[in-house]
């Protein structure tokens, strides 16, 4: 991607909503994910009219899913539903709080590999991990999140 | 978990609010941000700068000496005091004299010493006329003044003003020709010599002879002004004599 305005007014365009949504699937609050999503986009603009950018997408999210660990350094229970939220399913609740029941490592690693799409070598990349740890997150996290789910559906289910 | 995960988190995503003017945002902070690193970059540098400056000063003067700071002197003896507005003193009173006859004179390494100057004379034309050398030193107990002769015992003295003195003439030797005088100061025996001597190996005979004559000597070493010229510590006695010029009609050590 070229460091001229319209190339990067395109990439901002394009990915900021993946990369909110990315990130609400990390922190669970919109108008936080909202800021972190701004926040990394513009060191990215930044960095790339620098020059010392390479990949713009490893980029963005190596430092989006850094800035979100350093938020959640707690496994905190912070689902937020958003204001025009009415009827979010009962389903996505107890999926989102199983999910932020995991590491943040866990979380990131499913978020990547299963909402994002990225492959082992990418996720791996962008998390500063080796492929092996990556794998080793992937298992732990979907084994932890199937745990949680069913104790959720059993508890719901009384 | 029998539904893929990525359908399931698809799910979580519902009510996801509408986009405002995030985009504009984004590059906003990013303009904020080259602004802050621009302004970090430049108080750095300058933070730097001001570090090597400092260094070079604290370097500069720990290692060179202060403006005006004397060389070493032997041990026990004052620097040369200088009067803040004269240079040289004792020049100021002997370059009048010099000028009139149309010459220059100019120091002559070395320069001085502790109780003593030396100075070269030129011609107009910047050929070399001799030197001016002038020292003084302490004789609270009296003088006895050489005589022309040579022969023993004690001159016949002149006196004018509060000083007695000798006039030495320029002898006979064409290749060590001097004029000079010794006058001691009655009140306190504080002595100054002073000789004028002709460029040695001259070309030119007149050259030769000394570029002061024999009553400019005179009048120069009575002059009241050439010993209050040298600081008040100032002599060409004990150990500092070996320093000191050494005069064709030599000022004896006691009376």
């Amino acid at each position: 991607m070229s460091g001229d305005d319209n190339g990067l007014h395109d990439f901002v365009a394009g990915r900021l909503p993946h990369l909110r949504r990315s990130a609400f699937l990390m922190c669970g609050d919109w108008d936080l994910a909202t800021e972190l999503t701004v926040a990394c986009l513009a060191r990215v603009v930044a960095d790339t009219r620098r020059g010392v950018v390479a990949d713009p997408d490893v980029y963005a999210y190596a430092e989006l899913m850094e800035a979100c660990r350093r938020r959640n350094r707690r496994r905190e229970h912070v689902f937020v539903a958003s204001a025009g939220a009415e009827g979010v399913a009962a389903e996505s609740i107890l999926l989102l709080d199983a999910l932020h029941k995991l590491t943040p490592r866990c979380r990131a690693v499913l978020v990547l590999r299963y909402w994002d799409g990225f492959d082992v070598d990418a996720t791996g990349a962008m998390l500063d991990l080796d492929d092996d740890r990556v794998e080793a997150y992937e298992q732990a996290g979907l084994a932890a999140l199937e745990r949680l789910l069913a104790k959720a559906e059993v508890a719901a289910a009384r | 978990m029998t539904v893929p995960l990525g359908e399931l988190l698809g799910h979580v995503l519902e009510g996801e609010p509408a986009l405002a003017d995030e985009i504009d945002e984004v590059f906003r902070r990013a303009e904020t941000l080259r602004r802050r690193r621009t302004r970090l970059l430049l108080i750095a540098g300058a933070a730097i700068a001001a570090v090597i400056v400092l260094a070079g000063y604290l370097l500069t003067t720990t290692l060179l000496p202060a403006p005006g700071t004397p060389r070493s002197l032997p041990a026990g003896r004052p620097p040369v005091p200088v009067p803040s507005t004269i240079a040289d003193p004792v020049l100021a009173v002997i370059a009048p004299v010099v000028d009139a006859a149309h010459l220059r004179i100019v120091p002559r390494p070395p320069e001085r010493g502790f109780g003593w100057r030396q100075y070269s004379v030129l011609a107009a034309d910047g050929r070399p006329r001799g030197t001016v050398q002038v020292a003084v030193f302490a004789r609270p107990d009296g003088l006895c003044f050489p005589r022309r002769d040579g022969s023993d015992g004690c001159a016949r003295r002149d006196r004018t003003g509060g000083v007695d003195y000798v006039r030495y003439g320029a002898g006979t030797d064409p290749d060590w020709q001097v004029n000079e005088a010794i006058a001691r100061r009655t009140s306190d025996g504080r002595t100054v010599a002073l000789t004028a001597t002709g460029e040695r190996d001259a070309t030119d005979p007149s050259d030769a002879t000394p570029p002061l004559s024999g009553s400019q000597v005179e009048q120069l070493a009575t002059d009241p002004r050439l010993l209050a010229a040298f600081g008040a510590g100032e002599g060409c006695d004990g150990p500092a004599a070996d320093a000191c010029p050494v005069f064709k009609v030599p000022v004896p050590e006691r009376r």
